[in-house]
């Protein structure tokens, strides 16, 4: 029946969704009305001399020209579906509450009745929601013709990035990268905490590790295992997220192992501390006020507790490095530790460490992205600043 | 030039007591003349004007992403706008981001819906907790396009009406991090109203957002919890002035606090350049 | 073939979202509904690594450490309050909501208002006019802190509209110009991973 049920209202989608592609060149010309009846009101609008009147047809306007055909005719879609729908509609409450247990319990006539009441809403919800979805997707299926240029774009980036991969990997050493201080002082803080016989600590920040921030801390720690293996030091590394743990043993072992140490590598050194932002951060001040560590290194996506973190391991008297792109933990961090990585310093700084080929043209891609998007930008800005009405550069990098 | 020494090096349980004392004192009675009117920013105003020009049955989305740590600043936030919502009687859906977050939210709701003027409130008609899906918000916003209800599980006379995110009129996310920018990002995409709470350590992230149309109103600490509340209250002509207008005192000594030791600060090293030029 | 078919993987899921922002269709929103429940079930497996880890910690801690009574209370207080979770439920009233409201939202409030003596400390050491910059972003902050305040508007009108500027303009570009190099690195990460370059996080 299922199936049969299904079927159905595919075709009763399909139907709806023929009636409103008959009428795609009526919405074409009702859009282009619309802009054109805009342009026309702000053009009145300067000659009249009315600014004030004239900023808000211009930003009706520029709103006005995003309207694509698809989303209009989605919109007209729900509106019919939603007119279909309420004849299906029955609504109540039906979730597994108190009153369904207590009269479960009771076990009396009007149970069944009730019982049934809620399998038929449920039904009948669930038969709504799967139509509406089926007749919203047989109206708006295929390319989205609005977003080529993001296509076109993102294939440029490709190939950029294929192109800059392998001229990097063929002249690696002569690459130039600037002068990163604070990783230049990880080598020092490593070699002090083996003269100071105490743990480094290391913690990744509180990001899940789909945060970009957080791949790359990982990146970070490989590095600085590899060195506190060299030195043979010890490091500790406090967990936020599991998943993140995980792959730390990981990056810590394999830097022990690159090293020529794996027997060094002790594995209650890294360990789950909590998944609570604060409870992270008290527990962290006092996981570093308890061992009195040489050297503190934060690494990763950082929110409130940037200070608490830092303050502490200022306190311990250690010395810290940190780097975060959160522009805003990025205050805290600078005055409360000795060398601070700046935003897209954190992804350089793998780069740095290893002098690896991917991840140095990791670093020259952005540096290529920057120039040109910073062209793109000046020139688009110097574009509008002359006329209001030249938006080609804001067309071709508006994305919706 | 010993107490310029002791100043130098001032231990800092000194400055912790006297920033603890600034905070507790404006609290004790008899302490109103620290009390100054609050004027209201471009920002809240958005929230509380846009909120203001819905009508009876829309429906807003709380992305509640704080835990207890930042209860003081962004609880009064909630409980204002809240209760501004259920003065227009739309339809609230309270989704917990995360765990720590429900019981706190569920408690706040409940001491609303307790006072006299709320009691006819019922969960599920008026007001939804959906308590907390494990997922990642870029996931749980695809799954709000496609199906906003299965997205949760839950059901109830409240969803009426609603099949995807563009049927909900507002989303304010709370948080005191920076939880909120995968929702920022698809905002571009999905095109749905956003505005925020959030900590005023995290407000200034965000305020680019706020020029770009990203994000359609922003609040950021205590300060815009009280602007909300001074904005409900004068709309409404009824007290909902609550902690975060009697925190306005404290926060304005405490930052004289860290005034005078910023400037105590700046003499000690410009008389101790003086000294070491001489 | 245990790197190959996880980078494999990746990159056809890579492929399926990549195509999902460009191609409408009914298919791309099963496969959103696929995904969702399979990060329900990571997130519990998740959850689950947590408790081993904690376990496995704490059994350590307790079994050879100094610091074992924090270890003992620690595992304490998970245990009783699962229990009380399990026996009386978690709504307001219950004594898990009582526990959660007076014992662990005071604690987690502490934490975070130690912030602002560190900030106060932190000020007072390192917020110096050492230059004609710091001297700026002294002056700046100043305007920035006072129109924070309600005392800033009573003592000149203007304080509040100098300091929304200095937030809304200079503050702002310094930040865009900071998100704007993020989002770069983060998106040669992305292709790096996506085709299957990046292969650090599946310690190779």
């Amino acid at each position: 029946m299922e199936t049969e049920v299904e079927e159905g209202l595919l075709s009763v989608s399909g139907i709806l969704a023929q009636y409103v592609q008959m009428r795609e060149e009526e919405f074409k010309k009702q859009i282009k009305e619309n802009v054109d009846g805009l342009y026309k009101k702000k053009n009145e609008a300067v000659k009249a001399g009315n600014s004030e009147l004239e900023k808000s047809y211009y930003n009706q306007w520029i709103e006005a020209r995003k309207v694509n055909i698809d989303k209009v005719m989605t919109d007209d879609i729900s509106r019919l579906s939603g007119i279909m729908s309420n004849f299906l509609e029955s609504p109540g409450v039906y979730d597994i509450n108190h009153e369904l247990v207590f009269r479960l319990k009771i076990g009396s006539s009007e149970t069944k009745e009730y019982f049934m009441k809620i399998l038929k809403v449920k039904f009948f919800h669930d038969l709504n929601s799967k139509f509406k979805t089926y007749s919203r997707f047989s109206v708006e299926k295929g390319f989205r013709s609005y977003r080529s240029n993001v296509l076109v774009g993102s294939f440029m980036f490709f190939i950029l990035f294929f192109y800059v991969y392998f001229t990097v990997r063929k002249k690696r050493e002569s690459i130039f990268i600037r002068r990163i201080p604070g990783l230049d002082a990880i080598d020092d803080a490593v070699g002090r905490a083996t003269e100071m016989g105490k743990p480094i600590i290391y913690d990744s920040g509180i990001g899940a590790f789909i945060n970009p921030q957080t791949i790359a801390s990982m990146l970070i720690l490989k590095s600085v295992a590899k060195k506190v293996a060299e030195f043979k030091a010890e490091i500790i590394y406090p967990a936020y997220d599991p998943i993140v743990l995980q792959v730390a043993e990981e990056m810590i072992a394999s830097g022990f192992l690159d090293a020529g140490y794996p027997e060094d590598h002790k594995k209650d050194n890294c360990f789950f501390m909590v998944q609570d932002q604060f409870a992270f951060a008290a527990g962290l001040a006092g996981l570093i006020a308890r061992k009195k560590p040489a050297t503190a290194l934060h690494f990763g996506s950082y929110a409130a507790e940037s200070l608490l973190i830092s303050e502490a391991g200022f306190a311990a008297g250690a010395i810290q490095v940190a780097g975060t792109v959160e522009a805003s933990q990025l205050p805290f961090f600078i005055t409360a530790c000795d060398y601070t990585l700046i935003g897209e310093e954190l992804y350089a700084a793998a780069a740095y460490l290893s002098r690896d080929a991917q991840i140095l043209s990791n670093l020259k891609l952005s540096d290529y992205g920057k120039i040109l998007f910073g062209i793109l930008f000046l020139l688009g800005t110097i574009l509008l600043t002359i006329n209001s009405e030249w938006t080609i550069i804001a067309d071709i990098l508006d994305t919706y | 030039m010993r107490i310029l020494e002791k100043l130098k090096k001032l231990d800092r349980r000194i400055i912790y007591l006297l920033v603890f004392l600034s905070i507790l004192i404006p609290f004790l009675p008899g302490m109103d003349f620290l009390v100054f009117p609050v004027s209201t920013s471009k920002e809240t105003e958005t929230i509380f004007n846009y909120i203001e020009g819905l009508e009876k049955g829309d429906a807003i989305h709380v992305d509640w992403a704080f835990d207890p740590s930042v209860k003081a600043e962004l609880m009064p936030f909630f409980k204002a706008f809240f209760r501004h919502c259920m003065k227009k009687e739309l339809r609230v859906f309270i989704y917990y981001a995360t765990i720590n977050g429900i019981n706190l939210g569920k408690e706040a709701v409940a001491k609303i819906t307790s006072e006299n003027e709320f009691s006819h409130l019922k969960e599920g008609v008026d007001y939804i907790h959906m308590e907390w899906v494990p997922l990642q918000p870029g996931i749980m916003i695809f799954n709000m396009m496609t199906d906003y209800k299965n997205t949760f599980k839950k059901e109830g006379v409240i969803f009426e009406g609603i099949e995807t995110l563009n049927d909900i009129k507002y989303v304010l996310g709370l948080s005191g991090s920076g939880w909120h920018i995968t929702w920022i990002d698809m905002q571009i995409r999905f095109g749905y109203k956003m505005g925020l709470a959030v900590t005023a350590v995290m407000g200034p992230d965000f305020i680019p957002y706020t020029q770009t149309g990203q994000l359609y109103g922003l609040s950021y600490g205590l300060r815009g919890a009280a602007e909300y509340e001074l904005m409900v209250s004068e709309k409404y002509d009824r007290d909902y002035y609550d902690t975060a207008t009697r925190g306005m005192s404290s926060l304005t000594l405490s930052h004289l606090v860290i005034f005078g030791f910023v400037i105590i600060g700046n003499i000690v090293y410009f008389i101790e350049q003086k000294n070491r030029r001489i | 073939m245990k790197k190959e078919l996880p980078i494999l993987m990746g990159l056809i899921v890579g492929i399926l979202w990549y195509s999902e922002f460009f191609i409408a269709g009914i298919f791309y929103e099963n496969m959103k509904l696929f995904f969702a429940n399979g990060f329900r079930i990571a997130g519990v497996v998740g959850v689950m690594v947590g408790i081993y880890s904690v376990a496995r910690q704490n059994y350590a801690k307790i079994k050879y450490n100094n610091e074992r009574y924090y270890s003992i209370l620690r595992v304490t207080m998970i245990l009783l309050m699962i229990f009380l979770g399990t026996k009386r439920g978690m709504s307001p009233g219950t004594p898990f909501s009582s526990m959660f409201m007076n014992v662990y939202v005071p604690f987690q409030a502490t934490v975070f208002s130690l912030l602002s003596f560190y900030i106060a400390s932190a000020a007072y050491r390192s917020f110096k006019a050492k230059s004609v910059e710091s001297a700026v972003l002294l002056i700046a902050s100043i305007f920035v802190m006072l129109g924070k305040i309600p005392l800033g508007e009573a003592m000149w009108s203007k304080i509040p509209v100098i300091s929304e500027w200095i937030m809304d303009a200079p503050s702002s570009a310094g930040r865009r110009a900071i998100i704007f190099g993020g989002y770069l690195g983060t998106i040669t990460m992305m292709i790096r991973i996506f085709f299957g370059l990046e292969r650090s996080h599946l310690s190779e």
